[in-house]
């Protein structure tokens, strides 16, 4: 860590890297430059040697997604862009960072996407709570487009982009890709049937890429320092710096980038350690879709991989931190009650499941609960998973099936004592 | 609650002229692409959408009603029925469970009485708790008031947020009304242990809690931005 200087989020390095300005003097718009020297082939190529993975939560490599896009000559229709800045997931804030305080790399990043993938028109699709992150892009787009970033001949090299920035108007299904772009053509946000996949049939049935917005900010230091240099820094199978959103009990939650290959206790060591001296009970290395794990896995390796191995994810890389005074029932209460409201009602199983997983668990958490309960709730989040259209219903699973296999004693006591054994009245 | 703040006109009636208007701001683009932008407008400027604005969107659009109303009806931004002036969010996601919204939630109802997705009767305050995370976890637990982040909250500070929008709404009643008369009660409960509430709150609160952007500005300026080692550090 020591010398390391961030490359995404270099607003940390960098005060007021949000003005254009100040972004070109510090080497901004370079990998843009680089890669309008190049063909759109070689990006891609320099791209998918880098090996980067999609940060927004399947871990999917950039450069192989870009290479689904079917030959022009074959599909006519026009490609689109989707960059996927609707980040929802409880515990991810890292997206909102880098829109409010280093707009200009995801600019940057979208355009030599666009460049690549010969795209002319990019849909920013960013949530509707985000309202200054929105600005702030809007902001920035229009700075881009007054210094020829933006347009119809890019540096005079006869290449045009457009961007648009399309808000939503609040649907954490709206991060999953297909619903997104429903949302985007105007209608309820409900994933659609794959395939058609995206890339073949997406937006307007048109070739469509969808990508993080905190994935491409990675592309423009790849394409300005080569695949090489990327690859230094992170594990063989999950190269390149990571951030990681840490949060909960932690004495200096934040975002923080790292060189990546990071432990659970190194993060929590670089975040101050866990809050008031007290014990860790328990973590998520991967936001509200992750299953929990308990504290003596903390020296776990933090990559995509690593967390799939130990039965979690790294997911959108949103650690939370839990400490002894956490009750993981209730911690489960409120993650399935986060996914009830945001279901979007078009399959069974999740639309009735998570009703009935927080029926059930606000019971054990009330006192009302009966043993066989503990089963039950297991049975019902596993018929959930797995049987759903899309990963939402996949992702209500993890916290109460992880819950119960390691704190299995805790639930029962909620039985036992006639209520929760942290609520301190 | 800074000079930016933006407070809710309380309207009952949506002006169809106006909806028209903003509709011509987005003819440029697909019809089905626009919708949430015009409905976005509506909402921010109303406060509430309903149903004439949903015939007549659908109407200017080229779109069929029940399209534009399927699509509203699914999104949560889209409130039904007016708000009220000021609006108060209360952010229940994990990291904000963790670090104690359940307290906070229980401050608010007993100093306000209304609870989840209620507004006071005299149409001041709304408040809405919500599972959905706001994204901005490292300020756990977070309270969203008239657009502005208040992070680290705690109970006394909720209090002292509370007490201010008491101050704001109805002190300036109270200098209006006639002594006897229905005005001059602040409808919002003194805070429990704060003494003689009205004397004791405006001394206790008279510096009042910074947002987040004042509070963040304040540090950049005092210490600047610390090279890597999170923004957390900087507060």
């Amino acid at each position: 860590m020591q010398g390391y200087q961030p490359t995404v989020l270099r607003n940390k390095a960098i005060s007021g890297i949000s003005a254009i300005d100040t972004y070109i003097a510090n080497g901004g718009y370079e990998g843009l430059k680089a890669a309008l020297t190049m063909t759109p082939e070689e990006v891609g190529k320099v791209v998918s040697d880098s090996g980067l993975r999609g940060r927004g939560g399947a871990g999917f490599p950039t450069g192989r997604k870009w290479s689904f896009l079917p030959p022009q000559n074959t599909n006519p229709r026009p490609r689109y862009l989707c960059v996927n800045a609707d980040e929802s997931e409880p515990g991810t804030f890292h997206d909102r960072e880098l829109i409010e305080q280093n707009p200009h790399q995801a600019i940057e990043g979208i355009l030599i996407t666009c460049y690549a993938t010969n795209i002319a028109r990019a849909f920013i699709y960013i949530r509707g709570e985000m309202k200054r992150g929105a600005v702030m892009l809007e902001q920035a787009i229009a700075e881009a487009r007054a210094h020829g970033f933006i347009g119809d001949n890019i540096l005079g090299s006869g290449y045009g982009v457009e961007i648009v920035v399309h808000r939503g108007a609040g649907a954490y299904i709206c991060g999953e890709e297909s619903a997104l772009l429903e949302s985007l053509e105007g209608k309820r946000g409900y994933p659609r049937l794959r395939p058609p996949f995206p890339a073949v049939s997406g937006l307007y049935a048109s070739p469509t890429v969808i990508n993080n917005i905190g994935t491409l900010a990675h592309v423009p230091p790849i394409v300005r320092h080569g695949a090489d240099w990327f690859k230094q820094f992170g594990t063989a199978k999950t190269p390149g710096p990571m951030i990681y959103s840490i949060s909960g009990h932690i004495e200096r939650p934040g975002n923080y980038e790292t060189p990546g290959g990071y432990t659970m206790n190194q993060l929590i060591a670089l975040a101050g350690g866990v809050r008031g001296g007290r014990k860790l009970k328990a973590f998520i290395p991967g936001g509200s879709s992750a299953a929990i794990l308990p504290a003596d896995q903390a020296d776990l390796v933090m990559d995509f991989d690593s967390c799939t191995a130990a039965g979690s994810m790294l997911g959108s890389s949103a650690v939370i931190v839990m400490d002894e005074t956490t009750c993981m029932v209730g911690a489960a209460l409120r993650m399935s009650e986060f996914y009830r409201e945001e279901s979007c009602g078009k399959c069974t199983p999740c639309r009735e499941g998570t009703y009935w997983l927080v029926q059930i668990l606000e019971r054990l958490e009330h006192g009302e609960g009966r043993m066989e309960d503990i089963d039950l709730v297991a049975s019902v989040a596993t018929n959930i998973a797995g049987k759903s259209f899309c990963l939402l219903g996949d992702s209500a699973a993890p916290c109460i099936v992880s819950g119960i296999k390691h704190w299995r004693a805790e639930y029962e006591a909620h039985v036992t004592q006639h209520g929760c054994p942290f609520r301190q009245h | 609650m800074s000079d930016q703040a933006h407070h809710y006109a309380v309207a009952r009636e949506i002006d169809l002229s106006r909806v028209r208007e903003i509709c011509d701001q987005y003819r440029n683009i697909s019809p089905e692409e626009a919708l949430m932008p015009v409905f976005q407008g509506i909402q921010e400027e109303y406060g509430f959408v309903n149903e004439a604005a949903c015939y007549e969107v659908a109407h200017q659009l080229n779109l069929s009603p029940t399209q534009v109303y399927s699509s509203l009806t699914f999104y949560w931004i889209y409130k039904w029925r007016p708000g009220g002036k000021h609006r108060l969010f209360l952010c229940e996601g994990s990291g904000c469970y963790t670090t104690g919204t359940t307290r906070l939630r229980r401050v608010v109802e007993e100093r306000l009485g209304i609870g989840a997705g209620e507004t006071t009767f005299d149409g001041k305050i709304t408040f809405q708790p919500f599972s959905t995370c706001m994204g901005a976890c490292e300020w756990s637990p977070l309270v969203e008031l008239d657009g502005e982040f208040y992070g680290f909250v705690d109970e006394a500070r909720m209090n002292q947020l509370i007490d201010e929008l008491n101050r704001q709404e109805y002190d300036a009643a109270d200098q209006l009304a006639a002594p006897g008369s229905d005005a001059q009660y602040a409808l919002v409960a003194p805070a429990p242990n704060s003494g003689d509430a009205s004397t004791a709150n405006v001394a206790q609160i008279s510096e009042r809690a910074p947002s987040l952007t004042e509070y963040e500005a304040e540090q950049t300026a005092q210490s600047g931005p610390q090279p890597n080692s999170g923004n957390a550090d900087t507060r």
